[in-house]
């Protein structure tokens, strides 16, 4: 090796800055919750709402209950109740039972981000699930959080208390204990990177997991400890990967996976995961199962004789699957991929009405067709914005091409385009694009900011932590660009896009802040009819770019005298989103 | 994937690779956002079925490519001014040493960067590195051989002898 080499590496570590990984599996979970609510964001609205990892609402509880009163005589295996799964459509979650035979599938409720841990009461009334550990309570239809930054939850068999791991800034997770309120925590222990609890049937231990004996990060293992924290005991001891434990329902066995026995060319990182048993005091284990799919989420029957769990091969025939305590008799219930699974039985009952939920809101428009502007390839989500574009009005275009396959991609899929047509009849004239927009692109049009006697398009082209980013483009005659801003000769106009009425919106230049930059604004009526609600955003324009700097609520009579400037038609026209074209 | 996969990831993998994207984008805080939006997307494919074999490949490679792309960078420095605003990214003066080989690096043409800090600061060989950078393994060695040639003169080595990437 070279000095150079050497060199090179030496100050490259000496420049590097390595990024803490404290909180950051949870940052990435909520970020995966907001992605999914931007994804349902409908086109239409000036300012995209960031939902994070809210409960939907529940669907259907009564069904639950109303479908085990059917009548049917129950097998063995059905007298053990429904599988209770959290599925993941890549947008949203839901919990829902299922019979162990694969029928009577019913929906509990719906919620934003990833469901990854789901146990019942030990009386089946209430339901801790989902990140942050949220009760479900089926007698009052009320969720509560129990923790901010808690998961792997298990009730005690009295249920008098929850268990589960807690991701504490700037320390160590810690097994926190708690009464059923989420109130008087304990703290039982401590250490890197704890999580999956389940409290033995005989209240007396808590099994989790915590790190390797490589210390934190270099594997992990499955832990015993006495209810009251005392007498931690590394149960798998290895440098391998154990998770997953759960007792069986007498108390004599434990269930986990693992990846210990990685098939060859694979190492253990990346292995399979396989379900086994053990001992309580870890000895004795047996693998279950054999195959090269992930078999995770492992959960008893309640008479201890069946075992579920979720098995996702790379040939995509994943599903929820049960088999008997050993091994035997292996059956898929349902082809779904399952984040999280519990197994109870549920009491028989009429509940309280479900609250609805935005998730079923019908459909706000049909399947879209794609459809010619002129661009020489069909495109999709056509919305339309007029302005002055050099040769008098024109109309602005931001469509999504057709996908490959031959429809219109989903929402927030494609690439999107931005065109012109300034003839008049209705057929782009010229375009640009692709444009980078997430989850969709949605155009404005914008006064004449840099005074040239043309107006500009402003290019909503996502939104981040609650504000929205523009890109600005410039119309000449046929030809788009972006605009590179200099704002030497500001328009200090007025321009807006709006009607004052229930609602209205419009954007104006204000008059003492940083020549360029600009408001947008709308209002809403209040549900008492006496006042505005108004949202303003400050926009400050960097380049192409139109930053959100500030945004500010406030309330004001109901009175178009009362908005910001902008109201009426007398500049932009209204936008026209959403509207086909021609 | 599922949650384990994610906590390894973040243990094993995070730190390093933030340090790797920022080296190459400069804007450490925007690195980290690059990262984590791989690991959004990487969540999300494997919730819709697929399977990521390798998660450290695949979020380096997808990483490399937001690192690219001018709106996420703009978008990562946007949200990256918020939290420095609300206190919760401190800025940091570079000094010294530091100072020299950072303008030395960004004085590099952008491939060139991405190769040398996967080559060096990574510890990947010549085939991952092109592997991550989706090219051939003889751009990969060309972007390395041109890039320390230009690293060398501006550190004070460029009577060195230059050893062949292999």
């Amino acid at each position: 090796m070279t000095r150079l080499d050497e060199q090179l590496r030496r100050e490259l570590d000496r420049i590097a800055e390595p990024a803490d990984p404290a909180r950051v599996t949870e940052a990435v979970l909520r970020r995966v919750g907001r992605a999914e609510a931007m994804r349902r964001v409908k086109v239409g609205a000036l300012a995209v709402a960031v939902a994070v990892a809210s409960i939907a609402g529940f669907l259907g509880l009564a069904r639950v209950f109303g479908g085990r009163e059917s009548g049917q005589a129950a097998t063995t295996l059905a007298a053990n109740g429904p599988i209770t799964f959290a599925e993941h459509d890549g947008r949203t979650s839901s919990i829902s039972t299922i019979e162990p035979d694969g029928s009577g599938r019913v929906k509990l409720l719906a919620s934003d981000g990833v469901v990854t841990d789901l146990d019942w009461s030990p009386d089946g009334a209430r339901l801790v699930y989902g990140r942050g550990d949220l009760f479900l309570d089926l007698q009052t239809g009320e969720t509560t959080r129990l923790t901010p930054n808690g998961y792997g939850a298990s009730w005690s068999p009295d249920g008098s208390r929850v268990v589960f791991a807690e991701d504490r800034e700037g320390q160590n997770d810690a097994i926190v204990v708690t009464n059923a309120g989420g109130t008087r925590a304990t703290v039982l222990t401590e250490a890197s990177n704890l999580g999956w609890t389940d409290w033995s049937p005989d209240g007396s231990r808590i099994l989790f997991v915590g790190p390797g004996p490589a210390g934190a990060g270099q594997g992990w293992d499955i832990y015993v400890m006495n209810a009251d924290g005392s007498g931690v005991t590394n149960l798998t001891n290895s440098d391998t990967v154990d998770l997953d434990p759960s007792w069986s329902p007498d108390g004599s066995t434990i269930l986990f996976r693992s990846r210990r026995d990685p098939p060859p060319g694979w190492t253990v990182g990346d292995a399979p995961d396989e379900l086994y048993l053990m001992a309580p005091d870890g000895s004795a284990v047996r693998r279950l199962t054999t195959d090269d799919a992930h078999d995770q989420s492992p959960v008893w029957s309640p008479d201890g004789g069946w075992i579920a769990f979720t098995s996702l091969a790379a040939n995509g025939d994943s599903g929820i699957y049960i088999m008997r305590a050993d091994g035997t008799d292996r059956t898929r219930v349902a082809r779904v991929s399952a984040t999280a699974l519990a197994w109870q039985s549920l009491p028989e009952g009429e509940l309280v009405s479900p609250l609805p939920s935005p998730s079923e809101a019908p459909s706000q428009s049909a399947v879209p067709e794609p459809t010619d502007i002129g661009l020489g390839f069909p495109v999709c989500d056509v919305s339309s914005v007029e302005g002055d574009f050099g040769s008098g009005r024109g109309t602005a275009y931001i469509a999504t091409r057709m996908g490959d396959t031959g429809g219109c991609p989903t929402e927030g899929g494609g690439f999107q385009v931005i065109a012109v047509d300034v003839s008049g009849d209705n057929i782009a004239d010229g375009s640009l694009g692709p444009l980078e927009c997430d989850p969709a692109c949605r155009a404005f049009a914008a006064p004449d900011i840099d005074a040239d006697g043309i107006d500009e398009i402003a290019v909503a082209v996502g939104t981040t932590g609650g504000s929205t980013l523009f890109e600005l483009y410039a119309v000449a005659g046929t030809t788009i660009r972006p605009l590179g801003y200099d704002c030497t000769n500001c328009n200090e106009g007025v321009f807006a896009w709006g009607r004052p009425g229930g609602h209205a919106e419009g954007a104006y230049c204000p008059s003492g802040q940083t020549p360029g930059d600009f408001v947008t604004w709308w209002a809403e009526q209040t549900d008492d009819g006496n006042a505005y609600s108004l949202v303003e955003i400050f926009i400050d324009v960097k380049g192409i770019f139109l930053f959100e700097v500030d945004r500010r609520d406030s309330e004001v009579p109901f009175d178009a005298s009362a908005l910001p400037p902008g109201g009426g038609d007398d500049f932009c026209g209204a936008p026209v989103a959403g509207a086909a074209a021609g | 994937m599922d949650e384990f996969d994610l906590r390894d990831f973040v243990h094993r993998e995070y730190p390093r690779l933030v340090a790797a994207v920022a080296l190459i984008t400069g804007s450490r805080a925007g690195a980290e956002d690059i990262v984590q939006e791989a690991l959004v997307r990487a969540w999300q494919r494997s919730a819709g079925g697929e399977r990521i074999d390798s998660l450290a490949a695949w979020t380096r490679t997808v990483s490399l490519n937001l690192a690219r792309s001018g709106l996420r960078r703009i978008r990562a420095e946007l949200r990256a001014k918020q939290l420095i605003a609300a206190g919760i990214i401190r800025q940091e003066e570079p000094s010294g040493v530091r100072v020299d080989i950072r303008r030395a690096l960004g004085r590099l043409p952008r491939r060139q960067r991405e190769a040398i800090v996967l080559r060096y600061y990574l510890d990947l060989d010549v085939a991952e590195v092109a592997a991550a950078m989706g090219t051939p393994v003889g751009t990969a060695k060309s972007l390395l051989s041109r890039a320390r040639s230009g690293l060398g003169e501006a550190l004070g080595e460029r009577d060195l002898v230059e050893v062949k990437e292999t």
